[in-house]
């Protein structure tokens, strides 16, 4: 462990920012292209 | 900003630890801004070697040392090296050195991410690398000849070195999106206490609005190139017009990432140079409120444009008017910043050391890039430009200049501190000279060359471009190997040495913020007590 420590409530503050940002990106990721849905049809015709 | 330092030399100290763990378990990011900034280089040189091999081929017409598919895996390389292997990563070392100096943390927030951001990227690289080596072996498949922008049909055709690119570029795209949310979260949360975001430095502005861009288009890029994967294996038909899809969606997708990335390669030297110039001048940064908003406007308008790259696809007259009017809008807030840095320096106490040369000759050849992109910009006027050495030209006006040449200018700044030992001023201004004099000739002929209809990415052309063909490829060797000289520059300023002044803690005399506040080479761990901001 090289980095200082930081005191947990500053830490949580940390872990729940970056997990928003996170959410984020995956957001911008699921829903900046039709691919689940061409995904979906595509499962689909497989299936028949 | 006035600061109260409170004493952080006299906290108790952990020494660096020693050995190879110490690179590969780092969780400082003091360490970790090395490494990025030494991958950096790495990459720059592979890139720039491929750079100079096209512009050896292309010396006379005629094909004369590679083939042509050679050339087209060089051409997609050489941007891919340079963009996601040199410029990011470099830009990112920056921001790991210098934010937690600058705004009084004692590290990043999320120091394992930090660490994980950065060992993914050799990772990447390899791919990367892979992508372009595989073809030589047997059973590599074709080269990798699609140009960086890897627009389906061609690469859908392409062989397995496009599964290896396309892996390098998920992979990139994770580093990025992880190191952006670490800037964030360290901007937003780990700021020393009273300094409020007017009052953060400019650089961590830069970074700021740089990192939620990241977040924003990166992951459209990787859902781009998902579906890319799945049409090559998977029998999907996203970007086959044969089954009900759409080459041009792909093409739509690259540029909501691709535009943006222009901004995200721009703005973090953009913060540089908001340090380097009031140094330099001796004067306080000038409009510090405009230049944040002029950031945020570029930021929001760069990424609405994207379609800029693409007017001749046979876009809707309404939807290429849209484009255009928005895209010349972007000049408004970035000739916004060109006149506050202008109004720095305006009756500043200036002196010219490296890194204000770099500051200035930004200012000069970015503009002049801008220029060019504004004749781009309109629609019937870039029907004639579109594809050609023209285009080529512009673009190396803006990323260098504005990208690469900022980051100089910020390594030669920085590297007293960083190292606490002042480079040789020499060296670093024969440096400057010989590099912006051989960036020149390489690149303004190619104005001409794409004005007179020489396209891009061809590996022969007609011998009427031959004389500013020869110029520009004599230029790129000069540009290229002047590179040597800045990584000697950099190697005898770590090493320091008799002949090298030592730096002190404000290396440069119009210095301000707290970074300075520290000694110079900073302590492993600094600002352990968070310092009060007046």
């Amino acid at each position: 462990m090289t980095a200082p420590n930081q005191d947990s409530e500053l830490r949580r503050k940390n872990i729940r920012l970056a997990l928003l940002l996170g959410g984020l990106a995956l957001f911008f990721l699921l829903t900046s292209f039709p691919f689940w849905m061409n995904l979906f049809s595509v499962a689909g015709d497989l299936g028949r | 900003m006035t600061t109260t330092t409170m004493s952080h030399d006299d906290a108790h100290h952990h020494g660096a630890p020693t050995g190879w763990k110490r690179w590969l378990y780092s969780t400082n990011h003091k360490d970790i801004g090395t490494l990025y900034l030494l991958f950096a280089l790495t990459m720059l040189f592979l890139g720039g070697a491929s750079a100079m091999l096209i512009r050896a081929e292309l010396f006379q017409p005629g094909i004369q040392l590679i083939d042509p598919d050679l050339y087209n895996n060089l051409v997609t390389n050489h941007a891919l090296l340079m963009i996601f292997g040199a410029v990011m990563p470099a830009a990112a070392g920056l921001a790991n050195w210098m934010i937690p100096l600058m705004i009084g943390a004692p590290d990043m927030a999320l120091p394992r991410m930090n660490n994980l951001s950065f060992w993914i990227l050799p990772a990447a690289a390899t791919m990367l690398i892979l992508s372009f080596v595989v073809p030589f072996f047997p059973g590599g498949g074709t080269q990798i000849n699609t140009g960086w922008t890897i627009y389906p049909p061609l690469s859908v055709q392409v062989g397995m070195s496009m599964d290896f690119l396309i892996f390098a570029i998920h992979l990139l795209g994770i580093s990025s999106i992880l190191a952006s949310i670490n800037i964030i979260v360290t901007l937003l949360n780990m700021r020393a206490p009273g300094m409020t975001l007017m009052k953060m430095p400019m650089f961590c502005w830069t970074w700021l609005v740089t990192a939620f861009l990241l977040i924003l288009v990166v992951p459209v890029l990787a859902g781009g190139v998902t579906m890319l994967l799945f049409d090559r294996h998977f029998g999907t038909s996203f970007f086959d017009a044969a089954g009900g899809g759409d080459p041009v969606l792909f093409q739509h997708l690259f540029w909501f990432f691709g535009h943006p990335e222009v901004y995200i390669l721009l703005l973090p030297s953009i913060g540089v140079l908001s340090h380097v110039i009031p140094t330099f001048a001796r004067k306080p940064l000038f409009g510090y409120r405009s230049m944040v908003g002029a950031m945020l406007a570029v930021a929001t308008i760069g990424m609405v444009v994207w379609a800029h790259h693409q007017y001749t696809i046979g876009m809707s007259l309404g939807a290429v008017t849209y484009f255009m009017v928005g895209t010349i809008l972007i000049s408004i807030p970035v000739g916004l910043m060109v006149f506050n840095f202008i109004a720095t320096m305006w009756r500043g106490a200036m002196t010219f050391e490296t890194p204000m040369l770099f500051a200035v000759g930004i200012i000069l050849m970015f503009t002049f890039g801008g220029l060019s992109g504004v004749m781009l910009a309109v629609v019937p006027a870039d029907m004639q430009y579109h594809d050609s050495m023209f285009v080529v030209a512009h673009f190396h006006y803006v990323l260098m200049p504005g990208a690469v040449f900022g980051l100089f200018a910020g390594v030669f700044y920085w590297l007293p501190k960083w190292t606490g030992n002042m480079y040789d001023e020499r060296l670093g201004k024969i440096f400057f000279w010989v590099n912006v004099i051989g960036f020149n000739i390489t690149f303004f002929p190619q104005h001409f060359l794409g004005l007179a209809g020489m396209p891009r990415r061809i590996i022969d052309y007609n011998v009427m471009f031959t004389e500013f063909n020869m110029l520009s490829s004599i230029g790129a060797m000069i540009f290229g190997f002047s590179h040597l000289l800045f990584l000697y520059i950099v190697i005898q300023t770590i090493r320091g040495g008799k002949s090298l002044k030592k730096s002190e803690n404000r290396s440069w005399e119009g210095a301000k913020g707290l970074e300075w506040e520290v000694g110079s080479p900073p302590d492993f761990h600094t600002w352990e007590t968070a310092p009060q901001i007046k």
